[in-house]
């Protein structure tokens, strides 16, 4: 540090009137060059993850012009007749695509609820377990259905639950009239969300045990020492310091409000029908993708991802005005 | 799934779930295109141009049948005639080596376990076309996805690509021209008698591979009747169940079979079988000089009414009523449901796969009958249900050695090329059974396919000699069946849909789950009529109507 120090160019005297804005740029230039100097090596280091992110997440979104075209792969992109905004207008006017919204809408309110949290009990229930060996055990076993594609979780599901499934033998050995779990739309939401507890609510308490394990156990020896009981602790020391966390992943979730699980509810689409499986990825995907719509789909994804952008904006203001840290900050 | 299976079959087929990574593909072929587009050289060519019978006749080759063996079981009325044995001595059809080294990729699908790339069987076939045919084999199940991401890239374009006629992509009239050799000015009228395997393919299979006014695809060569309800013989006997004669009787007797505690259900989904049953059209039919859509006809909600009482009756399979199709094979093998509907093709696969482990496995085609139990109406299935094409890119030389390589697939039952495409090499894949017949060994099972046979194919014959009783019950069957089929709306006329009408018919697969499940009143047909009205289903038919008037 004391070698850039002694770089660092020694500030001009007050110059002339008129030359007064320019010298400032100059001056400001000259430390950015310093900056740069500091920082070269790190920047360097950042290069490769900065090009990568640009070649298949920046230039790809030069794609998004096809919701503006009559898109054909065949014909060269600029051959394709542009169409304006006459894909959006077919999009907004389609029953379809609203449902789907409805559906996702639903699905993600519903999860927010039931799914989000468990992790969050799960680890500090875990933090509790004194055992190391039953701690690992448990968690090893909770770990891994995450592992296990969504086509094995479903045709775990459907062993179990279908209308074939060991539910149903068991229900009929017994003479009580068998229930398909897996095709009620009515219960739907309530399967999905099962499912991915089962398979990913495990895995979600991995960040929220790294937090926890950052806390300073004499905080809690201090608050036992005061006559705290495991409630208080847990409400004044735990909870607090796993708030910027929750609210970190919560603001990511509700960008992600959109995107409600599209392998497992396309594979199980037909089973309880459009009417309560259709969400935004699978009506893009069956407009554009099965029958050849591009840029229908490219309008419809588009929509899709303003909406997402504007809620993870609005959710992180939202963090700002209660103190919260949120995603990010504007230094 | 077997290869045969007509196009209602396969929109089932085509709404499969993908994984990820298909879906993920896609995407990047889009992103791709996209991102190439300054470097295509497509040729746009205006879609909806309407080609009379006249231009169609100017560019297809003509017909000229060759015989190498008479069939034990002659067709009747355009039924697949069939072999009981194989001829003394098999004849040469391709007297000279075809190929003069050349070295072509080729794009194939595969419904089964994917065969070794460079296996024994590919380097003898190879070795006998004296060129070097390198397969790159996909899944079937997934291959429309892939066939979009392939042509979408103009320069990962193999030499020859094989396109199920269901898996066409949308907007395919303009990949056409710009992706693949015009193929007439090779085969139009009798410069085909350069090739005479391909002049022994019959005239409606060219016709059918004519896209945009010119001759694109060699095909591979449809049945008349293309599925069938099928029913496990050994369980309906060993029950004492009576086939089934008409609609309510179907429902009557599936329910009869049914017992869940015992894992056994009378049938898969039979939606297709239903729409048989009622006469339901492929596409269109001609009601008064006007143009009908299969979902506004009568016989379409009957068949869709008819499903909901069957799926009530509980005799349905559980899964089946969730959707799930890739199961039904197994399923049915496995005796957990007694009937299903299923392409042709997939009679004798289902043969190959079972009798093995259950000698008494027996399958049969129930004998079609109308709703009420009077004669079926029946629809002749396409032409053509596969096509392949060359690289726009090859030169005149090396189409012609392809095409030569056709013309060495598409040899007939009864020459030595049709014995080493469809059983290998003597010893090294196949064995002689008493009569004869080559019967595959176990790496004949894992290493001979049909890749060759997708290529091109000859006119399609039943020659399974290894099991005559199989070849008897298929060719009589396709006998009696054909008896009842009528033309089609449009028979043979390949119409590319403008892609903007894709998206039409969605909404009556979803129906049709909902309805059948109880979730909706078959009365929300009439809204759903309405709304495909209203969608683009009147202009569809006006963009049909041209073709019929042409």
């Amino acid at each position: 540090m004391t070698a850039l120090d002694e770089r660092r160019p020694t500030p001009e005297a007050p110059p002339a009137d008129p030359a007064i804005h320019k010298a400032a740029t100059a001056r400001k230039n000259r430390k950015r060059r310093a900056l740069f100097r500091r920082d070269r090596t790190l920047l360097l280091m950042v290069l490769p993850a900065l090009l990568l992110t640009a070649l298949f997440a920046y230039v790809p979104i030069i794609g998004n012009a096809i919701a503006f075209q009559d898109y054909s792969p065949y014909v060269g992109a600029f051959e394709n007749p542009w169409v304006g905004f006459a894909n959006f207008e077919r999009v907004l006017n389609d029953e379809a695509f609203w449902s789907a919204v409805r559906n996702t809408l639903t699905i993600t309110a519903f999860q927010l609820v039931f799914f989000f949290p468990v992790p969050i009990m799960m680890a500090i229930l875990l933090q509790g377990l004194l055992s190391p060996r039953i701690r690992s055990l448990f968690q090893s076993i909770v770990y891994l259905p995450h592992f296990l594609s969504w086509v094995i979780v479903i045709s775990i599901f459907q062993q179990i639950l279908g209308g074939a499934g060991l539910l149903n033998q068991f229900l009929r050995d017994n003479g009580i009239e068998a229930v398909n779990l897996m095709t009620q739309p009515d219960t739907f939401l309530i399967l999905v969300t099962s499912q991915a507890l089962w398979k990913d609510a495990g895995w979600g308490i991995i960040v929220f045990l790294a937090a926890l394990s950052a806390i300073d156990p004499s905080q809690y020896e201090a608050a036992a020492m005061d006559g705290a009981g495991r409630l208080k602790r847990m409400w004044h020391i735990t909870l607090p310091a796993l708030r910027p966390i929750i609210i970190l992943l919560l603001i990511l979730r509700l960008g992600d409000s959109l995107s409600v699980g599209f392998e497992q509810l396309l594979l199980q689409r037909d089973a309880v029908g459009a009417g309560a499986a259709e969400v935004l990825d699978t009506f893009v995907y069956y407009s554009g993708i099965q029958n050849g719509d591009w840029s229908y789909a490219a309008a419809a994804g588009l929509i899709k991802g303003v909406i997402s952008v504007i809620l993870v904006l609005g959710a992180n203001k939202l963090a700002h005005l209660f103190g919260e840290a949120g995603v990010y900050q504007k230094s | 799934m077997s290869i045969q299976t007509a196009s209602s079959d396969l929109r089932a087929f085509a709404k499969k779930p993908l994984n990820r990574r298909s879906f993920l593909g896609f995407v990047g072929a889009g992103a791709a295109a996209a991102a190439l587009a300054g470097c295509s050289t497509g040729t746009a060519t205006t879609s909806g141009g309407i080609f009379t019978a006249k231009d169609i006749a100017g560019v297809i080759p003509n017909y000229y049948p060759v015989d190498y063996a008479v069939p034990d079981l002659v067709s009747v009325a355009g039924s697949t005639a069939g072999f009981l044995t194989v001829p003394a001595t098999l004849r040469k059809s391709v007297p000279k080596v075809p190929g003069s080294g050349g070295a072509y990729t080729a794009l194939s699908p595969a419904w089964w376990t994917i065969p070794s790339a460079n296996n024994d069987y590919f380097k003898a076939v190879n070795k006998e076309l004296g060129a070097d045919i390198k397969f790159q084999v996909s899944d079937g199940n997934t291959y429309g996805e892939k066939i979009q991401a392939v042509l979408a890239s103009p320069n990962n374009v193999p030499d020859m690509v094989v396109i199920p006629s269901w898996n066409l992509p949308p907007k395919f009239d303009q990949a056409v021209g710009s992706l693949f050799a015009d193929l007439s000015p090779f085969l139009a009228g009798d410069k085909v008698k350069d090739y005479p395997n391909l002049a022994n393919i019959p005239t409606d299979s060219w016709k059918y591979s004519v896209f945009q006014g010119k001759l694109y695809g060699l095909p591979y060569p449809g049945e008349v009747i293309q599925n069938a309800f099928f029913y496990r013989k050994d369980i309906f006997d060993e029950l004492g169940l009576e086939v089934p004669t008409s609609a309510d009787t179907m429902i009557e007797i599936l329910t009869e079979a049914t017992d869940p505690s015992k894992n056994r259900w009378g049938s898969d989904d039979l939606w297709n079988a239903g729409q048989i049953m009622f006469g339901v059209p492929d596409k269109w039919t001609e009601i008064n000089g006007k143009l009908v859509h299969k979902f506004e006809t009568e016989q379409f909600r009957a068949a869709l009414d008819w499903l909901t009482r069957l799926y009530k009756s509980g005799a349905v399979h559980p899964d089946a009523m969730a959707g799930n199709n890739q199961q039904a094979n197994s399923r049915y093998e496995a005796g957990n449901t007694l009937v299903k509907s299923d392409g042709v093709g997939g009679w004798a696969e289902s043969l190959a796969r079972v009798l093995p482990s259950n000698p008494m496995y027996n399958t049969q085609a129930m004998d079609y009958f109308a709703a009420d139990g009077g004669d079926p109406v029946l629809y002749k299935g396409s032409p053509a249900s596969i096509f392949s094409f060359i690289n726009r890119k090859a030169d005149e030389a090396a189409i012609k050695e392809m095409l030569a390589v056709a013309n060495f697939a598409a040899a007939p039952f009864g020459t030595a090329e049709y014995q080493l495409l469809n059983s290998g090499v003597k010893d090294t894949h196949y064995d002689l059974d008493a009569n004869g017949a080559p019967v595959l060994n176990e790496k004949g099972q894992a290493e001979v396919t049909s890749t060759y046979s997708f290529l091109v194919h000859p006119p399609i014959v039943q020659a399974h000699v290894e099991n005559p009783q199989f070849v008897n019950d298929y060719c009589n069957w396709s006998a009696r069946m054909s008896a009842f089929a009528t033309d089609p709306v449009l028979y043979g006329v390949q119409i590319q849909e403008p892609a903007k009408f894709g998206s039409l018919a969605t909404p009556f697969d979803d129906l049709k789950a909902d309805v059948a499940n109880g979730r909706k009143e078959l009365s929300a047909l009439d809204g759903a009529i309405a709304t495909w009205r209203s969608n683009g289903g009147d202009e569809l038919r006006k963009f049909y109507q041209k073709y019929l008037d042409a």
